[in-house]
């Protein structure tokens, strides 16, 4: 029993130990990242602008529309690839902490199922219910 | 009345009415037996278990996902950045899915090698085979989705192939497109087939399905029961199910691990008239088909290389859907080949599908 609650307490520390260095790490990265690509859709956004503006200035006439089976709109066509990341600090360490918390009760619950397991198994090898 | 007269009172209701205890007598009765290939057992149960995360995933998508040519794109672009936490639920449910074709190919598999669709299991191996199809076709639909430049082209591919079958083969592909070609239509059929046709056609087939396995038990392997051995068994209910609670844990403990740090990125909006990005890779799950028909030439004697390749497969999936009824003496030379066909096409699988990739 005591080796048994030694093994587990290792493999908590250990799951914890990766959770604690990996997760910040890639997280902080994916928030540089969207970092980087909002401030370039911003920029892009503002080219967009004055494009825009310079156009309106030149042409007496608005442009006719795109043709609708296209569906695409300047906007759209700057927009650039969305890579998911937690939208703050806050939201991060609560995806860390919720994470965590999972692999906890995760290991919890598999020390008490093989504990049923083995209750289950005894039960049906004495034929208690059978009798 | 007492308050802890209420737990029982409650099941004993519900026994009058659902006759819950008789379910529970079977389970308990139910043997489930205890050799070396029983690990695969669990599989059954975790592709189930995948199966219900991406309804209920699926179901929260749904609320926020527009399926239009021009919302399309933006609004999945909107459940990634604006809906709490929205890119998780994207991840979980593109992550769930990837497991659940894994899990569908290796239960598959396992009872192809242990020959578990042998009599009386021929209905359940060909009601096991169309949910194979149909989780595959859940993933080709569920992958135009989002919308962007690579869903576009590898939809446009992959409605492309059955062109190549003779007779039907234009109209096959004009009815998964909508029209000649992939439009907004498309999209929006897509989208129908995905959340309305295919769930109705995979809840009949798995009712159907579960329902046999429930009534034929879980199956020896041949060797057992040709050398008529004495096989260790444990009951269904809870011995068994305990130990599927631990799998289905470890499992959603991956899935939730992987959704978080890899979550799937969602590229700009689809350009109709763009070209098709290059180094275009369908899903991993398609990669040997794709690579396939990718090595087949032009011509082929006097026919299309293309429908050579397509009937070649359609021809593959016809062995494995009668598979039962080829095998029909799976102790003799022919069960033999039967089974060494099952690792050939392993080895084909993966050797082409690295071959894809590289």
């Amino acid at each position: 029993m005591m080796a048994r609650n030694s093994r587990m307490v290792v493999c908590l520390s250990l799951a914890i130990f990766l959770l604690t260095v990996l997760a910040p790490v890639s997280l902080d990265a994916r928030q540089e990242e969207s970092a980087q690509e909002s401030q370039t859709v911003e920029k892009k956004a503002a080219e967009g602008i004055q494009a825009a503006e310079q156009d309106i200035a030149e042409k007496s006439q608005p442009a006719e529309p795109k043709a609708e089976t296209t569906g695409q709109s300047e906007e759209n066509e700057a927009a650039e690839t969305i890579v998911p990341a937690p939208k703050n600090q806050k939201e991060a360490i609560g995806i860390y902490v919720f994470l965590i918390w999972i692999w906890l009760s995760i290991f919890v619950l598999i020390y008490v199922l093989r504990l049923k397991v083995k209750e289950s198994d005894r039960i049906y090898q004495l034929k208690f219910f059978d009798k | 009345m007492n308050i802890k007269d209420l737990g029982p009172g409650l099941q004993n209701w519900l026994d009058d009415r659902l006759g819950l205890s008789a379910i529970m007598d079977f389970m308990k009765k139910k043997p489930v037996p205890q050799t070396r290939h029983s690990i695969w057992f669990y599989t059954g149960s975790s592709i189930l278990l995948f199966f219900a995360i991406q309804v209920i995933t699926g179901f929260m998508l749904i609320l926020y996902y527009n399926p239009t040519l021009e919302e399309a794109n933006a609004s999945v672009g909107r459940i990634m950045t604006e809906v709490p936490l929205g890119w998780i639920i994207r991840s979980v449910h593109s992550w769930s899915a990837t497991f659940m074709i894994a899990i569908v190919f290796i239960h598959m598999i396992s009872i192809w090698l242990i020959k578990s669709y042998r009599k009386p299991r021929e209905i359940t191996w060909l009601t096991g085979v169309l949910l194979l199809g149909i989780s595959l076709f859940f993933g080709f639909t569920g992958y135009l989705l989002p919308w962007d430049d690579l869903s576009l082209s590898a939809t446009k591919v992959g409605t492309d192939i059955p062109r190549s079958i003779p007779v039907v083969g234009a109209w096959v592909t004009s009815l998964l497109r909508g029209g000649e070609d992939v439009t907004g239509d498309t999209l929006t059929r897509f989208f129908g087939i995905h959340v309305c046709i295919l769930p109705i056609f995979i809840l009949i087939l798995l009712a159907i399905h579960i329902y046999l396995i429930q009534k034929q038990g879980m199956s020896l392997p041949l060797k057992e029961e040709v050398a008529k051995k004495e096989v260790r068994n444990i009951p269904f209910w809870p011995n068994f199910i305990y130990r599927e609670m631990i799998v289905w844990l470890i499992l959603v403990g991956i899935l939730f691990t992987i959704a978080i740090f890899l979550p799937p990125s969602l590229d700009r909006q689809a350009d109709l008239m763009a070209a098709a990005p290059e180094g275009l890779k369908p899903e991993w799950y398609f990669l040997f088909l794709f690579q396939t028909l990718k090595i087949f030439p032009a011509k082929i004697l006097f026919f299309h290389g293309d429908t050579v390749a397509v009937l070649l497969i359609l021809l593959g999936f016809l062995y494995i859907f009668f598979l039962p009824f080829i095998d029909n003496k799976p102790t003799e030379f022919k069960g033999k080949i039967i089974t060494w066909s099952g690792y050939a096409f392993i080895i084909y699988a993966i050797i082409f599908s690295v071959w894809s990739l590289l």
